[in-house]
């Protein structure tokens, strides 16, 4: 039974960070546009590096019925090992105290992303027409997780079959195939870079950039798209994934996925 | 009953001054840094949660504040006057879950949990922690949450118990991640040496 808007809580995991205030401010802002919704009765925000973590957060949830989502962007070793060992899940539904946690997917993963990531292409397009350009995911990628990579090549697959650009390929920083041979992955003469993380901050802003061998990165005052490497090969940069405007509608269309699959709609 | 209906009742029978961490509570509600004096009309109102969320964020420096706990928070601002509920959300934005954990605490429901535990479950990066010696952790303890943060860390030190119904004592259940980010750092010096 889906139950009404006064009863279910929302809670959003995500990363943080201890080292600078970019990794939550997604998460924040996510929160916030969901509690306007008033679809929710609360909306709570909990981090693996910040406060409240998500180890506190359920002392305060007191709605019966609670959506977990994962505010990440790849299905892997956070989202299918932290989080359910943190929150004591035993699976997609666990009972806590005298609530049920109905644990969902991470936005990355549905199907919606790819318009997300689509729009953020666009945006850093301008007026170019995409027809001709190859849409590049830049993802971190590890080894500890095989999963984690897969959402990425999962998103690019989904943009690939659209046709609207000419090409959409994935790289990673620390897996096969990186970001630092670009060139050979890339056969048009232009391509979007978009970095498939939830924030901004030192992957997007610094790591990527350097590993393409850019002269300036999105910080730079001097940054502008698109930027032209040597050989007149032409790089738009894109805002990272997760900072797409439309990510709390992804997230809500978790939400109610969870519900259609396992048949509570 | 509800959290905010917890905190109206408990700030009725916490004699003034209501000091929660660095900021006072005054009747009404209005909000401010325990430093600042409510008649100060030089205190910036400030309105809207980002405003809010910057100031608890960041030190007057503009640095960054990873441990909500930690004393440093920027004078010079007011709030209110708040309804209880927003006197409720404004306090989960300075520190988070205090209201909860305290409300726990005093309702027998709150299980602190030993650093033994925590560092059993860490994975990847943070199982290093398993192998901080035992003889290590008072120190640590020490330094970091004892000087370096003003949430009282349940799950180490046994005394005092904050049982003093006078004051609203903000409690830190389990190691956070600031502490194990030390931890991990203190027992990877061990492991090299
Ligand atoms: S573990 Fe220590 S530093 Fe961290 S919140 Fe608790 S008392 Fe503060």
């Amino acid at each position: 039974m889906r139950s009404s808007s006064s009863r279910r809580a929302l809670v959003l995991a995500g990363h943080g960070s201890m080292f600078g205030p970019e990794s939550a401010l997604p998460i924040y802002q996510h929160a916030a546009s969901l509690r306007k919704t008033g679809m929710f009765a609360a909306v709570y925000e909990c981090f693996w590096k910040e406060e409240p973590s998500y180890r506190n957060v359920l002392y305060e949830v007191e709605e019966e019925c609670v959506y977990l989502v994962p505010d990440f962007l790849s299905h892997g070793y956070f989202t299918r090992e932290v989080l359910p060992r943190e929150f004591g899940l035993s699976g997609p539904i666990t009972r806590w105290r005298s609530s049920e946690i109905r644990y969902c997917e991470p936005p990355g993963r549905h199907p919606r992303m790819a318009d997300a990531i689509v729009e953020q292409a666009l945006r850093a397009l301008g007026e170019r027409n995409c027809r001709d350009v190859t849409l590049l995911l830049v993802a971190h990628g590890t080894d500890r997780n095989e999963n984690s990579a897969q959402t990425a090549w999962e998103q690019a697959e989904r943009i690939r079959r659209t046709g609207r650009f000419v090409e959409c390929g994935v790289a990673f920083l620390e897996q096969e195939p990186s970001i630092s041979g670009w060139r050979d992955l890339v056969s048009s003469r232009d391509l979007v870079v978009v970095p498939f993380f939830l924030s901004e901050g030192k992957h997007s802003y610094t790591d990527i950039p350097r590993m393409m061998g850019l002269a300036r990165h999105p910080r730079d005052p001097e940054f502008r798209n698109p930027q032209t490497t040597e050989g007149g090969r032409r790089v738009y940069y894109a805002g990272s994934a997760g900072m797409a405007p439309t990510l709390d509608q992804v997230i809500l269309a978790q939400v109610e996925a969870f519900d259609e699959a396992h048949s509570m709609a | 009953m509800k959290l905010t209906q917890w905190l109206e009742s408990r700030l009725a029978r916490t004699p003034l001054p209501w000091t929660v961490g660095e900021v006072r509570i005054y009747p009404g509600y209005l909000l401010i840094h325990r430093e600042d004096a409510p008649e100060d009309c030089r205190l910036r109102h400030l309105s809207g949660w980002e405003a809010f969320l910057d100031l608890v964020r960041f030190d007057a420096a503009g640095r960054f504040r990873p441990l909500r706990g930690a004393p440093g928070l920027q004078k010079g601002w007011r709030r209110g006057p708040l309804s209880i509920a927003e006197l409720f959300s404004d306090l989960r934005v300075l520190y988070p879950e205090a209201v909860a954990l305290l409300a726990a605490w005093e309702g027998k429901r709150l299980a602190p949990t030993p650093f033994s535990d925590t560092a059993r479950r860490q994975t990847g990066l943070y199982e290093v922690t398993q192998r901080l010696p035992r003889e290590e952790l008072p120190a640590l303890v020490k330094k970091v949450c004892v000087r370096g943060c003003l949430r009282h860390p349940l799950w180490h030190l046994p005394e005092p118990r904050p049982d003093n119904q006078e004051r609203l004592t903000l409690l830190c259940p389990e190691a956070c991640h600031y502490f194990l980010h030390q931890a991990r750092a203190r027992a990877a010096v061990k492991r090299a040496a």
